[in-house]
């Protein structure tokens, strides 16, 4: 924890402010990128989220407590600017997240970012009909690998909570898996 | 369909791959933004709250104006007392100049009704003891 008071006291000092990021960026660009990419599904999207993502980061870093892990604090941002970001894109779709993420997931084997067989475009078909949290609880825990208690910090829901969520979630995209 | 057990299943990735030397260009655009971002965010930022003091100002001093104003006539003002002093020793206006500068409408605020009922004026006659007088003259 103290390294990591450190860490964004170099952050914020001008001084050493270029090589922190430049730290910052190595360590958190690649998993912050694919649990937007997760959210979002598609590249483009990914990337702008991403942007946006350092960009508050950055901005935001001075009001940083410390109370929570400088990491669930990025990922807590990266989070909130993906859920916000689909729903403003469905917004001005005139159509739901839900129905956007689902033509979405359709369409994947025509994404040249996409690189997956049968099994995997079913899978990503399966998790897009669950329900939001279900989906994120998901996607995190099975394709992210993030512990529970990291993720109980992210999203400010008990593990036990959590565990009930991915349960379900499993549950129904086996069933979904199976009869399709 | 066979039974489908995430588990028994050998794992399956997202599948979502990223352009060639995409990290790399990432992190080169992000390091050329964010000092800017940061320094245009401060400027826009205390720009922004210079404004807003300046806007906080002007308001409150424009509506401190018709205080002031009222401020400085009151204390100005006499109070009639003094009024009524100066009219009745000071000055050589008479009463009709007074009466000349009343417009009708406060000359009839002014009638005062007295009320007076017949038999009033006969009770306050039968008691005074000169009436006889007074009809006779």
């Amino acid at each position: 924890m103290q390294d990591e008071k450190d860490f964004i006291k170099e952050l914020l000092d001008p001084k050493t402010q270029n090589v922190a990021f430049q730290k910052l960026l190595r360590d958190y660009q690649k998993p912050l990128y694919h649990h937007i990419r997760n959210i979002v599904l598609n590249h483009d999207d990914a990337d702008d989220v991403l942007q946006n993502t350092f960009v508050k980061v950055f901005q935001h870093l001075k009001n940083f407590k410390g109370e929570s892990k400088l990491f669930s604090w990025m990922y807590r941002i990266a989070t909130n600017e993906s859920i916000t970001f689909i729903n403003q894109k469905a917004k001005r779709n005139g159509t739901t997240s839900e129905v956007m993420q689902t033509k979405i997931v359709d369409n994947l084997k025509a994404d040249v970012y996409f690189d997956g067989n049968e099994i995997q475009i079913k899978l990503q078909k399966a998790v897009a009909l669950l329900p939001e949290k279900q989906q994120l609880v998901f996607k995190m825990k099975y394709y992210e690998e993030i512990k529970y208690e990291e993720m109980s910090e992210i999203l400010g829901t008990s593990v036990g909570a959590l565990k009930a969520s991915y349960h379900h979630a499993v549950k129904k995209i086996e069933e979904l898996v199976k009869t399709n | 369909m066979k039974e489908f057990k995430l588990d028994n299943e050998p794992k399956i990735t997202s599948g979502f791959t990223t352009p060639e030397g995409y990290f790399d260009a990432f992190s080169e655009k992000m390091m050329a933004k964010l000092p800017k971002e940061e320094s245009k965010v401060i400027s826009i930022f205390s720009n922004r709250k210079r404004w807003m003091f300046a806007a906080a100002a002007i308001l409150v001093l424009a509506l401190s104006v018709p205080i002031f104003n009222k401020l400085t006539t009151n204390s100005s003002e006499l109070d009639q007392q003094t009024l009524e002093d100066y009219i009745t020793y000071n000055s050589g206006i008479s009463e009709n100049d007074l009466v000349d500068l009343l417009e009708k409408e406060d000359i009839e605020k002014m009638n005062v009704d007295y009320n007076i009922q017949d038999k009033d004026v006969e009770d306050l006659l039968s008691q005074n003891n000169n009436i006889e007088q007074y009809i006779t003259n």
